[in-house]
This record gives C-alpha cells, structure tokens and sequence, in this order.
C-alpha cells in the first residue's frame, strides 16, 4: 500500500510527503519561498530523491525541491484510471477471422497523460477503440499470452506461442498475428519457423517502432498490414511485418528466418539479409517479390516442435578473445556453442585448446560469420581448416541469431551429433539458402551519388 | 476607433512571445540552428493520427486535424538535419547552453525558476512537428516588471520549448513542411491578459521582447521573434491569433479580433431573438437541418468559380458533387459584417478550407449573397425550394470531391450550431493587416503529457552561478535611462541598449571613451556604412573599442572614426592598421599652423575674409587642407592668433 502512496519517491521527497500527510495522486497546494503553486503529485518515475513532480493545470510538470516546500495543503486526489473504455469489436460474418497473439509488445496503446505511461490497448475492444480501421478488414479475436518486454522472451515463452498458433490453427483461424517487442521479434520469427511447421496460414509478427501514444507512429499501419496479411496473404509462412521505409508507405513482408533488426530506432529497422523480402503489402494490396514462398492451404493440418534446449550460447569472438570465455561454458554444462566468427568463420589460435576441449566433452560447436552477410567458408584459411577439424561445423549463411534458435530447437529434438548436424544443415524455413542473389547484398552508401538520388526520390 | 471604444468592450489581451535563443546546436539534437534556402536532399511522407485521451476519446483538435487526412511530406538536408528532425532517434540531451539563456531571460523577468524542469510533449498533429508533439518545458513561474502609469506587467510562466518546421506549401490535402527550423531553442513566455486596448497589447510585446534582447543571448533577424496573441472581450472567448510577425501588426489584428467577437456576439442575440433552438441542431443527428446534393440544379452552367472542379459545365461525373445545407432561421444572418470586409459566411468558409481541405476559394457560396457568375436568383430560388426552405432560411453551397463535400457539409452544420454561442474556442492565422481566418480548434490540456525519453533536469547551483553571471545587470529601461544621463540621445540609447553591440559599449564607458561618441559610432556610423554598401561584417568591437581608446588618447580626431571604419570593412585589417594607411593620426600643433599659414598665403581672398570675421571659408580650406586629421578649435585658436585683433 505504502509502495503505492509514495510511488517511486525516495530519500528527502519522501521524507516530506510523509510529513505533510500527502500522496501520490493528491492535489495539493505547495508554498514555496516563492510563493504558491497548485498541481497534482505524479509518481516518480527517474531521476533524483530530493524533488516533488507537480503537474500544473496548464498541463505542464515541474519539480519543486524538498527543501522549498514550506507547507503542503491536500485539497483533493485524483487517481490515474489505467483502464481503456472498451467498443464491441464489429463482427461481420463475411470477414475472414483473424487471432492476434499477444506476448507484451506494446503495438496499440494510449497514454496515462499525466504519467506519459503507456497502457497497452489489447483487447479487440481496445483495439477497435484505437485503430477503428480494424474492423474494415476482418473479425478480430485476442488472446494475452505474456505480458514481457521482448527482451525477455525465452523457450518457456516461445513453446507457449507456439502451442496457441497450433490450436489456432487447428480451430481453423484464417490466420494468426502476433504482437511483439520490436528488439527480438527476429529471434521469436526464427524459432516460430522451426516450432511450427507445415502451417496452412499465415503467421505474422508485427511491432512499432514508435509507440501509438505519438501522432507520428507506426503502429496503426504496422498493424493493419499485419492483420491484411493474415488475413488474405496466400504465403503460409512466419513472416515480420514491419515498414519498409521510414515513410508511411508500405511494410515488407520478411521471411522469419532471414530478417534481423539493423538499427536501434529507425521505423524500417527490419531488413531481410543475404536474399530479398517476400514481398510487401500497401494499402490493403500484396506485391510479391518471388515466388518460392510457400502458399496458404484449406486444410488444418500443422505440426509443432515446441521442446528447445536452453544451454545453447552465441560466442561473439573479437581479438584477444582468452580461452577462459569458452572453457567457462564447458564447465557451466552448455550443451551447443554457436560462434560469430570473424570474416569466413575464424577465431584465434588460443581458443584452439578449449574448442577441441569443448568438442571431446561433447558440446556441438557450429560457426557463423559476423559479417552478417554472406558464407562460411572455412576451407580458405588454415584457420578454418584447423577449427573445422576439432569439429566446428560450418552453417553457411546462416544468421548467427538464427543459428542459435535453431541449435536450441535442434537440441530439443536429437542429440546424436551426426543427428545434429545433418539437422542444423537441413534447410527448414529459408535459414540456409543454397545461393545469394546480388541483390541480397544491398549496402546502398550514402554520399554516392546514386544512392543519395534513390534516397531523395524513393524514401 | 480610439482605445477606449475596446476598453468599453472589454478587451483582454495577453501574449505569447516566442523568441528563438542563440546557441551553438539544437534543443534535442547536435544539429547547427541554420536555416536553409538551398533545394532539400531528401523527403520522407508521414501522416499524423490523432492518439487517444486518457479518457478513450480523441481530442477536439486532434480529431479536426485527422479529419483532414493529410499527407505531409518533410523536407530535411543531410548535413544539417539528423535523424531526430524525422523522428528516426529518441531525443538526445537537452542544449544546456539553451537552458542556461532561457533561465537568463527568466531571471530578467523577475520570473521564480523552477527547481527541477521536466519536458513535456505538447500534441500538435497538423504536421509542423514530426513527432506529432513539441518538446517543452517550464523554466520558470510567474514574474513581474514594472511598466507604465504605476503598473506592472505580469508574467504567468516561461518555458523552454523547441521551434517547429517551417510550412513550404499547403494546398488541398497535400502539405509540406521544411525541417531545418525544427527544434531551434526558443523560449515562449506568456504573460497575464494586462493590456486593455490594442496599443497596450503592441507595447507588452515590444517590452518583453526588449527584455529578451537586452540579454544578448538571443538570435535576431525574420522570424526569431513571434508571437501569439489571445484576444477576448467581455461575452466572448479567448481566440488565439498564431504567429503575428511584426509588432505594428498587434493593434490592428486584436482590434479586429475584438470587433469580430463583438459580430459574432451580435449574431447570437439575433439568433435568440429569431426563437431560434440550438438544441434543435444535435451534430450526431444532423436533424433540423438538411444538405441535399443539388449538382442536377447546376448541370449544364459553366460557373467560373467552380471552374477547378468543372472546367467546362457542371455535370455528374460521380467523383465531384455540389451540395446545398439548409440552415433553417439564418436569413441574412450570412452576409453579416464580422470584421473589416469579413462577413459571416467567411467564418463557415476557413473552417471548410481547413478541415474539407476545400481551399480553391470562393468555397462557399450563400444564399445571403448575390449569387457568383453562371448562377442567378432563380437557381437559388428552385434550391431553396428543394431544400424545403423559405424565406426566413438560407442555405449554403459548397462543391468538390465526394468526400471532402461531405465533410465540408458537417462542418458547415457545426459552425452554423456554434453560432448559437457566440464565440467559438479557437486559433487563428492571420491572412492580412487586420485580419486573421480560421486556423484550428483551440486545444485544452489534455494534450500535455509528459516526455518519458529523457530523465528531468536538476537546476544546480552550478548553473545558477552561470545564470547569474549572465543576467544584465541592470533591465534596459534604466540602463537607458543612464545613457541619456551621459548625453546619449534618445534614439541611440533606445537602439543600443537591445543591440548586439551593448557589450562594446559598455566596455568603451569602463575604460573611460566618451559615452556619447561610443554610442553614436556604434549606432549611427555601423548604419551609415552598411546603407552606404560597405562590407559591416568585417567589423568587430575591437575596431571601434580601438579608435574609441585613440580619440581618448587625443591620437585621432572624431572624423578619423567612420573613414577608419569604412576602410576596415573595404579593406579588412585592424583599425591601427587602417589609421596608419589612411595617415589619420593627428597632426601636431606646428603641422598644423604650417598649414595654416600655406593656406592663408596661397588663399589671399578667404584669410582676407578670415579677418574680416567672416571665418567660415578659411577655416574650411585649412580643414581640408590637413585632411580633417585636427579638431577644428584648434584650428580657429591657430587662425586667431594668425590674425590678431580680429574679432574672437
């Protein structure tokens, strides 16, 4: 309770609330040396113990030091309501039925104004109240798995997901969206891509970049494209549906196993590595980049592998990496070590030793490139040569973030090494591509002068 | 109309000054201040959407604005604009250099600085931000200075806020803004409605914005100084006028306010007077009134003012349409003057150029007013009948696209029911000298939330200390008051305590040059060289802190002054340098009596003149002839004892 009635005051601040009797949410009349100012307390979200936020009737906030405060005069309270007034979420039988899965990303919200909290709209209630647009494209229906920020998402939470996308199915939904926390959506698309296979529909992961609280977000179109997508895409596939341009354009259609967020704010941070998109949706329309995708079917029929072993790490070498870093996986029990080696897929001689260690105790060793784009190649160099003979195997171009939901995932369903491996180097969802087109490679550099012209006239 | 018919009316007035800061960077980004005139590199499409309240309802202005639908399209330069200018990147630390200006401005207004500032975002969603909010702050509560007659001029708060885009276009649905001026410091300082008439409402701004420039810390020039103005009389509401460029605009745009309030007021006693029933005039239901497509009346007539929808003649071609609204009881109420040669129907047509985004103009046309050409009586006689109307109704036509027809006729029903209230809530642009057009509903507070992206500020005593150091140390009207004191005139006192150049003038005063010379020389010769052509901005203070420290000296007479100056800003170089070329250092008594007396020896007819006691001439030809590089008393004591026995 007193958690409540102090919020995130500590230190002087708190010491005088409790003096003058006064709480989170009262409305009050301070008296300064300045003389008197009227607000509101608002919990204290950052920064230091020793001042009181009042929020103004004019809107503004201000904080007014412990030391000034003279007296304090509770007048009234007015505790924040967190509750968003739900609408009935239309329901027209001639509309395809759409889930959104909810794990905690926040893809529709409205504000708390006097906090700047954000409150997630969820519900399709919420929904309806926020993105009311919603409704022209199909019956939407939600369900609230988690409440996590996506840093926090895990095999626990991915078994889960991938246990409802399978009911779903089974229960003949048109298809399935699900919101998520922008940071590791990649890692969710990679490890649905495995978990769920042979899906009938579409699987789509959608976020923003700009919460809904702004004007100028993303959401509301991150969103509806989203739902477009589930709902009337014929490629049954895990797919990210996020913008493909800072403008409010069109979102790209990523394959979940080659996309990977590339900037910490952009809104088009999303981008499909070594290959291209499978296409993007505009305004309600889809336009397909290629065609080897595969296509939505009536049936219901969908398989789940949702077991995932947990001790699986990414090593990311850098220079002067010291042998310890892998010996103390060793010792900890991992059971699979994906390495992000430099260029081909090397790393320095004096992780020779405990590598070989590593492989000896039976700990499967797989290498990837941090380059990001492009193979591993581990024939070029004697380095190469030298690891791959301790057992390192190489996974071609596959991502490094892919390649450890795959070994987590791979390590749930066989343990034989040579299982493993011939598991690891199957291609299931696109992860590994037999070839890269030159235009997977696009590394457009600003200050060329055609690449400054495409930006000016395409962005 | 003298000042007293507003007192009558009671006119209350109080400003918003927005006055940009200058610093090195941007409030929120690392960005240079400059603006820029040069074709944008880049362009990126956005549209804003109206977030929801804290009650789950949208905000008035919110809605409006996204009722419009526009697309907006942000202008923005590699080298000068980041990705925080397109809301790419959460803010980066606030300019401290911004802080420390606003709290100097604050300090000079006697305004209470707060303890801690914390940012809020203030919603704006027609475009000029493209957040969709401006990052602001107060820095400080109320204030006080004292003005005229015994009175004070009282300030209600000050905030640190960051500028908005500058608007390129805005034509239909398309709107493009340039970002370059975006998140420039500036300091928006709202005073109580103190002003009693127009001419007070001029004089607040300008003492304010004299205050502000009085720091020194501001940046000067179009646009840096803006303000919003908030107008209302007695009966009416308070109508903010956004963005009034020039001072000498304030009297006569608030007058005109004032008069349209007091219109619209005499329009809604006249409603009440008809028996007229707002509450028959529910939005949701659009009831007592009907719009009617009448583009079959029109089909056929080639009406020029309809010539950008229908270049030949009005016909149905199921994209365009024209539609006529019944307002029942309206009767001439359309033609009825609201301010200077704005009539009622002008307010039903801003709201329709905004918000249907309808702005090829005329866009309404009423049945109060003659009808435009390629109309006539009888057409708007058989509309009046399809609408069911008689003579104690108008109707109002409005023509375009489908959709923005539509909403155009909504909204033509909502301001004819708003004018049951007299004075709508609202803010407005100004169009001309004295007259403004509808901008936006007036938001409330309930788009103030506050910025979780960055952690508040703590005023240190550190920055205090900075503060303090920068305060002026006396306010300008007694710092004038002081320079008049010392001999300065009123009109360079009153340029020079606001300029830029204070600082050199004081420094000029502590080493002892004159007060007056320092001041003219800084004012009067600065502007004599610029309208003459020459290069000013090749003069610093030590230029004329320099010449200043000579003439004290006695090294150089005050005509050296200007010509060393205008050789500085021709030539560049030093001031020494400029005296030494020019050979204006001053010439010794015995040079100049040489001259003199060759003067007078080769000038027989003017020394003749000289002793008759007509002196004027002689001494003429020796100035000239010493090239002004002597005081001319000194000359007139040498001719004196040149000729003595005349009369001195």
């Amino acid at each position: 309770m007193s958690d409540d009635m102090y919020q995130g005051y500590r230190g002087p601040a708190l010491s005088v609330m409790k003096r003058e009797n006064a709480s989170v949410w009262d409305q009050v009349v301070i008296t300064t040396p300045q003389g008197k100012v009227e607000g509101i307390i608002l919990p204290r979200s950052a920064g230091d113990d020793s001042h009181i936020v009042l929020k103004m009737i004019t809107g503004y906030n201000i904080g007014i030091a412990s030391t000034s405060v003279q007296s304090l005069e509770v007048v009234g309270s007015k505790k924040a309501n967190y509750k968003i007034p739900e609408k009935d979420f239309p329901f027209d039988p001639a509309k395809p039925n759409v889930i959104i899965l909810g794990t905690g990303g926040t893809i529709a919200s409205r504000l708390d104004y006097r906090t700047g909290a954000v409150i997630p709209a969820f519900t399709p209630g919420e929904l309806f109240g926020a993105v009311p647009e919603l409704a022209d494209i199909a019956n939407i229906t939600t369900k609230k798995l988690f409440g996590v920020f996506s840093e926090n998402m895990g095999p626990h939470q991915w078994k889960v997901l991938a246990e409802n996308i399978e009911k779903e199915i089974e229960g003949g939904i048109r298809g399935v969206a699900i919101g998520h926390g922008t940071d590791t959506m990649h890692y969710t698309g990679a490890t649905m891509s495995f978990m769920v296979q042979g899906s009938p529909v579409p699987i789509v992961m959608v976020g923003s970049q700009r919460s809904s609280d702004r004007p100028s977000s993303d959401a509301a179109r991150t969103l509806i494209g989203s739902v477009t997508t589930a709902a009337y895409s014929d490629a049954a596939e895990v797919m990210v549906c996020m913008f493909g341009t800072t403008s409010d354009r069109f979102c790209y259609l990523h394959r979940g196993t080659r996309v990977r967020k590339m900037h910490s704010s952009y809104r088009n941070t999303f981008k499909t590595l070594g290959d291209i998109p499978i296409g993007k949706v505009e305004d309600g329309r889809f336009t397909y980049f290629r065609e080897d995708y595969k296509r939505r079917r009536e049936d219901r029929e969908v398989k789940i592998y949702p077991h995932f072993e947990e001790k699986v790490a990414i090593l990311y070498y850098y220079p002067n990496m010291h042998p310890d870093m892998v010996e103390s996986l060793i010792d900890k029990g991992y059971k699979g070590i994906v390495i992000a080696g430099t260029g081909l897929g090397h790393v320095n001689k004096p992780l020779y030793e405990p590598l070989k260690r590593a492989h000896e105790e039976g700990i499967h060793l797989f290498m990837t490139v941090q380059t990001l784009y492009g193979y591993v190649q581990m024939y070029v160099y004697d380095t190469g040569r030298d690891l791959m003979s301790f057992g390192i195997v190489p996974l071609e171009n596959m991502l490094p973030e892919v390649a450890y939901c795959k070994l987590g995932w791979t390590l749930g369903q066989v343990q034989d090494p040579e299982a493993v491996r011939k598991l690891m180097l199957t291609p299931i969802a696109g992860e590994i591509t037999p070839r890269e087109p030159y235009d997977g490679f696009v590394q457009g550099q600003g200050g060329m002068e055609t690449v400054e012209r495409f930006l000016a006239e395409y962005n | 109309m003298d000042d007293s018919y507003f007192e009558d009316m009671g006119f209350m007035c109080g400003m918003e000054i927005h006055q940009q800061l200058k610093t090195q960077r941007k409030l929120f980004c690392r960005c240079p201040p400059v603006y820029r005139n040069d074709p944008p590199h880049y362009t990126i499409l956005r549209h804003m959407r109206p977030t929801l309240s804290e009650m789950g309802t949208y905000d008035g202005t919110a809605l409006m604005e996204f009722k419009t639908r526009k697309n907006v399209t942000y202008q923005f330069y590699r080298d000068t604009c980041c990705s925080y200018e397109i809301d790419d990147t959460p803010p980066f630390e606030m300019d401290e250099e911004a802080l420390v200006i606003s709290l100097v401005i604050a300090s000079a207004l006697n305004s209470h600085l707060v303890d801690e500032v914390h940012v809020s975002r203030k919603q704006y969603l027609d475009g000029t931000i493209p957040t969709g909010f401006q990052r602001t702050a107060i820095v400080s509560l109320r204030g006080r200075i004292p003005w005229k007659d015994g009175r004070d001029l009282d300030i209600r708060q000050i905030s640190l806020e960051e500028d908005a885009c500058r608007e390129v276009s805005d034509i239909g649905h398309e709107v493009t803004f340039r970002t370059d001026r975006l998140s420039i410091p500036l300091v928006e300082v709202v005073t109580e409605p103190v002003a009693k008439n127009p001419t007070e409402a001029r004089e607040i701004s300008e003492r304010i914005g004299r205050v502000m420039r009085s720091t020194g810390l501001v940046r000067r020039g179009a646009g840096a100084t803006r303000q919003d103005v908030n107008v209302s009389i007695k009966g009416g509401k308070r109508v903010e006028i956004k963005g009034v460029p020039k001072l000498d605009l304030i009297p006569t745009i608030t007058a005109g306010e004032a008069i349209r309030q007091h219109n619209l007021l005499l329009i809604a006693q006249e409603l009440e007077r008809r028996g007229l029933d707002p509450g028959n005039m529910d939005v949701e239901e659009f009831n007592t009134m009907s719009a009617s497509d009448v583009t079959a009346h029109l089909e056929g007539r080639h009406v020029p003012s309809m010539s950008h929808i229908w270049p030949e003649t009005v016909r149905s071609d199921g994209e365009h349409r024209a539609m006529a609204v019944l307002v029942p009881g309206f009767n001439g109420l359309f033609s009825h003057i609201t301010h200077h040669s704005q009539r009622f129907i002008d307010e039903i047509s801003g709201r329709v150029r905004v918000i249907a985004c309808l702005d090829h103009l005329p866009n309404v046309f009423s049945s109060d007013m003659r009808p435009p050409e390629g109309m006539d009586d009888e057409l708007y006689a058989r509309i009046m009948a399809h609408l069911g109307g008689d003579e104690d109704d108008a109707f109002v036509l409005v023509a375009g696209n489908e959709a923005d027809t539509l909403t155009a006729v909504r909204e033509i029903y909502i301001r004819c029911r708003e004018a049951f209230d007299g004075v709508p809530h609202e803010t407005r642009q100004v169009i001309g000298p004295d007259e403004t057009s509808f901008e936006r509903i007036l938001p409330g507070p309930d788009r103030m939330y506050p910025d979780t992206d960055r952690p508040p500020i703590v005023v240190t005593p550190e920055i205090l200390a900075r503060v303090r150091s920068l305060v002026p140390s006396l306010p300008y009207w007694e710092e004038e008051e002081e320079m008049r004191s010392l001999g300065v005139s009123p009109d360079n006192a009153r340029m020079l305590v606001v300029s830029e150049l204070m600082p050199v003038y004081k420094k000029a005063l502590s080493e002892g040059c004159s007060a007056p010379l320092a001041a003219r020389t800084l004012m009067e010769t600065f502007k004599d060289l610029m309208r003459k052509g020459h290069d000013t901005s090749r003069l610093g203070g030590e230029h004329v802190l320099d010449l200043l420290r000579m003439h004290k000296d006695g090294a150089i007479t005050l005509n050296a002054i200007p010509e060393a100056l205008r050789h500085v800003c021709d030539k560049g170089g030093s001031s020494g340098s400029a005296v030494r070329d020019l050979v204006l250092e001053k010439l010794e008594r015995p040079q100049a009596r040489r001259s003199a007396e060759e003067t007078a020896k080769a000038r027989p007819e003017l020394a003749a003149l000289y002793a008759n006691g007509d002196k004027g001439r002689l001494l003429g030809a020796v100035m000239a002839s010493c090239r002004g590089r002597i005081d001319s008393d000194v000359v007139i004591g040498i001719l004196d004892s040149m000729f003595p026995g005349i009369d001195k």
